[in-house]
């Protein structure tokens, strides 16, 4: 149900500006700092979590990617994909069946927390963070739900002139449940130093063998395509 | 050389052209970061954000790990296992509960001693029980703990008589500390110490 909604607000949301120097960069943090609340900044090898400019966390990562050409930029964060666990307990005082809500089993806490998911920025950019717990760089790709969402969110790259980012980040179960629990829609994410863009580099690549590819298939076809027949005239 | 060859050699050549628009894509997406860094322009915004980040004393809580730190000028003065909110929710006829400790910056508004505990609805709802019309079956003596930390909107740092509890999310979003902690806090943290939820 929520595929389509989600796919119009990837293809419309606006571009990222995109903050080319260190002090543009510093210009956004400053910004966010002066909120009383919690941002956090995205770097090649890790992601810190800020309050009023003081550093209260840090998350190493094991890798982190990109495809987009803005070296980093600023966004709100619109949505985590999936949605934060709910515990919700119906009170009833007086009851003969109802003994209570105390029990342990009702809290949520880190354990609760997904290891792997998608955030989606005010930007329209994908941050999808993977975990060694379950998930593969293969499973992106086999998964209808995630291919979905990031595959528009490719298309979106590149109509709007390559503006658009897919970060795909990997990082200790433990740490990705920790960068959830720290997440909360409408808190600023500054992208600093971008990652490898392998993605972008891998598909350049991809490109140039599929044009091969190509080439050779129709070279061959036409070197080893028997001459046509000479019309000699009809034979009885 | 046969046609094979020819094949295989132009093979290469794309392949070599595609590693190397692989190497010159790859610095694009880093950009040059030590260009303007040492610019003046630089220094003052960086003077700028340390001047937001708090001095001398503050307390920092850690709501995943359920941790407490005590600080002084970055220095650690105290680490404590804590214990904060559950994020359950709890539902009554007309009310709505949702037992978060509230994140981002508070201060510590006042400090009370041997503290008592005014029942809110949801402490009777959650047991079943019907909330009291008279006032005075609300309070609670000793289940605090020594000292209760106003936070304001109601939120408390203050001590638990479920110390095993200590370290999971079980709270009904006050912060509960263990007895010896709970007291160096409350005589090393002075009324108006910051205090950063995240």
């Amino acid at each position: 149900m929520v595929r389509w909604p989600l796919a119009a607000l990837l293809l419309w949301s606006p571009a990222p500006q995109p903050l080319e120097t260190p002090d543009r960069l510093l210009e956004a943090q400053l910004e966010l700092a002066r909120e009383d609340r919690v941002y956090v900044l995205l770097e090649r090898d890790r992601v810190r979590a800020f309050l009023r400019g003081l550093e209260v966390q840090t998350l190493p990562l094991e890798s982190h990617d990109i495809l987009g050409t803005s070296p980093s930029s600023s966004a709100r964060l619109d949505l985590l994909i999936p949605k934060l666990p709910e515990k919700v307990v119906v009170g009833c005082a007086g009851c003969d069946d109802f003994t209570g809500t105390t029990s342990l089993e009702d809290r949520i806490g880190l354990q609760d927390m997904p290891a792997n998911f998608l955030a989606i920025l005010g930007d329209g950019t994908c941050w999808l963070v993977l975990s060694e717990s379950g998930w593969s760089p293969s499973a992106l790709w086999t998964s209808g739900y995630w291919r979905s969402r990031l595959l528009i969110r490719y298309l979106r790259s590149v109509v709007s002139g390559g503006q658009g980012q897919l970060l795909v980040t990997r990082m200790q179960s433990e740490d990705a449940r920790a960068l959830y629990w720290t997440l909360q829609p409408g808190m600023g994410v500054l992208r600093g130093e971008g990652g490898r863009d392998w993605l972008l580099a891998s598909a350049v690549v991809a490109v140039f063998l599929a044009v091969l590819g190509l080439v050779c298939v129709w070279a061959a076809h036409r070197r080893t395509r028997p001459a046509e027949p000479r019309n000699l005239g009809r034979s009885f | 050389m046969s046609r094979i060859e020819v094949w295989l050699a132009v093979l290469l050549v794309f392949v070599a052209l595609g590693a190397l628009a692989a190497v010159v894509f790859i610095p694009t997406a880093s950009g040059d970061p030590g260009e303007l860094r040492s610019s003046e322009r630089v220094a003052e915004l960086r003077r700028e954000l340390g001047s937001l980040a708090p001095r001398g004393t503050y307390v920092l809580v850690d709501t995943g790990a359920n941790r407490l730190y005590l600080k002084r000028n970055g220095e650690v003065l105290m680490e404590a296992v804590c214990s904060t909110g559950s994020r359950r929710t709890l539902i009554s006829e007309d009310q709505r509960w949702t037992f978060e400790t509230p994140r981002g910056i508070h201060a510590i508004r006042s400090k009370v001693r041997n503290p008592v505990w005014r029942r809110p609805d949801w402490a009777f709802l959650e047991e079943g029980n019907p909330v009291p019309t008279r006032e005075a079956e609300r309070y609670e003596e000793g289940v605090l703990g020594e000292y209760a930390l106003d936070i304001g909107n109601g939120y408390f740092i203050h001590g638990t008589l479920y110390s095993r509890l200590l370290g999971q999310n079980v709270t009904h979003g006050c912060i509960r500390l263990g007895d010896r902690d709970l007291e160096f806090l409350a005589r090393r943290a002075p009324v108006g110490t910051k205090v950063y939820i995240y």
